[in-house]
């Protein structure tokens, strides 16, 4: 009976956990996260690597606290998160993993194509609430939008509303997955999305920015310089860790890690 | 010497237990409170072109302006177009990688623009723009005002009417389902379930009963929605009383099993006397039995819109999420709880926004304490039956 102690140690020793790093943060850099750990890990055992969702703003939250290895972004860390690094003498490392096309998307039957981004401005600021303001069928616009956490809804604040806030009547969806759904089943719906979670249930519309002519999101090089709403997405990552996580990080960049990254859906 | 120990070892871990609540509430007055006293946007400073007269603005008229909504002319300023600078509209002129010196250029330069606006800590002001006074009132801006946009920079909107309203809302229609059914499904398995099926209805019912959230909200979004969208023509099914409907749902069986509990305790001498009176079954529940459970059902119903008020993740699955004050069944809802799950995660802790959130729950935690304080007054005695 006394020994059992003793072997309740052993049996801990037995199970330490082999070595793990963990990412967290944005939905729109998951998948393309989960598929990297995924082939990195059929070639080489270690380390672990445990994936989260949860919005880029958790995931950086995380970081900033100690809670996770990676934070994945689709924002850049905004200017006063900068700043508060800065006042706790931390640096962070800032990696381009891939780029990610932000589409727009209706329901399949709805027969506009294409808007421009005053368009989007007065669809997301409630200034027009009908699709027939905008040549459609007589229809009340149902206006998604992801939850203020996610990198995608800061992104599409800062690069298509620039700066004017959403309409109160704007419906907030905590995850893109269930945001696909929504518009699947709503005829008179928009919402945006990274280009990876495109299925045939919704329809994306070409986009124009300012006088251009309207362009359809596309994942190649092209739709980066041509399409306006382009945006890389980021690992950031602490300097003092990165020879821990180097070997994961060489893999993201290397030619096969790139494969991976194009076949989730981005552009790498 | 057993004996003491055992009850030594209930009396500890009652007292952990009660430990760990008041810890749990202090902590969440603690976070919460602050909301009344702190400013969002405390460490800036707001300041406009020294030619400028204004001298100071209500919270509301800065938002415009900040939003380009307002001119200046409206609030007593010169006719010039607003320019409004702040620390989270920066990166759009000076890039994201901006150096110290940079930004300090750049602000110099815009200090020169007669229609200049800015927020900025204390120590990037450009000494030639002269600082204004911002009113915020906290009170004003949680219960006097209808619109909820934490995030929005440099002021944020924090109504907490249409959270409050929502959950309120919510729980109402979740009960007009609850209650009937709950009361129904007691009397049916109380009085007229063959024996031989009452335990496997009973274990089918705490299967409903936990069931993840998250299934049936999902459920909710794939198979109810778009029902209700197609029943009602709407323009979507995402509606407060797509939430209600599963939240009633859910909560039946705490409903019914309470009011099971509630029929089992109606003193034999009643019933025998209305049977004996030559009532039928169906009369003596209906005048006698029912009518005997009154507090009961009061607590029941209580107790189980506590439960629908708690609930988190059907809610933010199904009910479309905007934050406006409801006005019928088929509106969009935005509750407390889902508020809370959606955006805690994501607010910088010590945030003026992350105690916004607790005050959320403060207030949630209120209303819950209150329907329970309820339950329990409403409780019947034991003299009264």
């Amino acid at each position: 009976m006394r020994y059992w102690g003793l072997l309740l140690l052993l049996g801990l020793w037995g199970c330490t956990p082999r070595e793990l790093i963990t990412i967290k943060g944005s939905d729109t850099v998951l998948p393309v996260s989960q598929a990297l750990a995924e082939a990195y890990l059929e070639k080489k055992a270690t380390p672990l690597i445990s994936v989260t969702g949860g919005g880029s703003g958790v995931g950086i939250a995380a970081l900033l606290n100690g809670d996770t290895d990676i934070a994945m972004s689709s924002r850049p860390l905004k200017l006063a998160e900068r700043l508060r690094l800065e006042a706790a003498q931390r640096t962070l490392i800032e990696d381009t993993i891939a780029w990610d096309v932000l589409a727009v998307c209706v329901h399949p039957q709805n027969p506009i194509s294409h808007l421009s981004r005053e368009n989007l401005v007065a669809i997301y600021t409630g200034a027009v609430t009908n699709w027939k303001e905008l040549g459609g069928p007589d229809m009340p616009i149902v206006v998604y939008s992801r939850e203020s956490s996610s990198g995608t809804f800061e992104f599409f604040r800062e690069h298509v509303l620039r700066g004017k806030d959403f309409a109160p009547s704007v419906r907030f969806i905590p995850a893109t997955g269930t945001l696909v759904q929504s518009i699947a089943q709503t005829p008179g719906a928009i919402g945006y999305l990274g280009i990876a979670y495109l299925n045939p249930t919704i329809k994306p519309l070409a986009i124009s920015g300012g006088s251009n002519t309207p362009v359809l999101p596309a994942k190649n090089q092209a739709a980066l310089a041509s399409y306006p709403l382009a945006r890389p997405l980021f690992y950031y990552y602490d300097r003092d860790a990165r020879s821990r996580l180097a070997a994961f990080l060489d893999f993201i960049h290397s030619p096969e890690g790139k494969a991976v990254i194009e076949k989730v859906g981005y552009v790498p | 010497m057993r004996d003491k120990l055992t009850i030594g070892a209930f009396q500890t871990s009652a007292l952990l237990i009660i430990l760990t609540l008041a810890g749990i509430t202090l902590f969440l007055f603690r976070e919460g409170l602050p909301a009344l006293t702190q400013a969002p946007f405390e460490g800036l400073v707001f300041a406009v072109h020294p030619e400028n007269l204004v001298q100071n603005l209500s919270a509301d008229d800065c938002r415009g302006l900040f939003q380009q909504n307002l001119e200046w002319s409206v609030v007593g300023g010169p006719s010039v177009p607003v320019v409004p600078i702040h620390l989270y509209n920066l990166e759009r002129y000076v890039g994201n990688h901006a150096t110290p010196a940079k930004i300090k250029s750049f602000l110099d330069s815009v200090a020169r623009i007669p229609g200049v606006i800015v927020a900025l800590p204390k120590e990037w002001l450009p000494a030639s723009l002269r600082p204004i006074e911002v009113k915020w009132s906290a009170w004003g801006s949680l219960f006097g005002a209808v619109r909820w946009s934490p995030t929005y920079e440099p002021l944020p909107e924090v109504g907490i009417w249409p959270l409050f309203l929502g959950s309120l809302w919510v729980t109402f229609l979740g009960l007009l389902i609850t209650i009937p059914f709950g009361v129904i499904m007691a009397i049916y398995t109380a009085e007229f379930l063959p024996k031989s099926l009452y335990y496997p209805i009973k274990v089918l019912w705490e299967v409903v009963a936990g069931l993840p959230s998250v299934v049936v909200g999902f459920w909710g979004l794939v198979v109810l929605v778009p029902w209700l969208q197609k029943f009602f023509h709407l323009t979507t099914g995402e509606t407060a009383l797509a939430a209600a409907i599963l939240l009633g749902w859910i909560t039946i069986p705490l409903m019914a099993s309470l009011t099971e509990e509630a029929l089992s305790n109606v003193p034999r001498l009643l019933v025998e006397a209305s049977y004996g009176l030559g009532a039928t079954p169906w009369q003596t529940i209906l005048r006698v039995k029912l009518p005997a459970i009154r507090a009961s059902l009061l607590t029941a119903s209580l107790l189980s819109a506590g439960r629908i008020l708690g609930e988190t993740m059907i809610v933010l699955i199904v009910s479309g999420n905007a934050p406006v004050i409801p006005t019928s069944p088929l509106s969009p809802v935005r509750t407390l709880p889902a508020t809370l799950a959606a955006e805690l995660g994501e607010a910088p802790v010590g945030s003026y926004h992350y105690h916004t959130l607790f005050f959320l729950g403060l207030v949630l935690f209120l209303l819950t304490l209150i329907l329970n304080i309820l339950a329990y007054a409403t409780l019947p005695s034991e003299k009264s039956t």
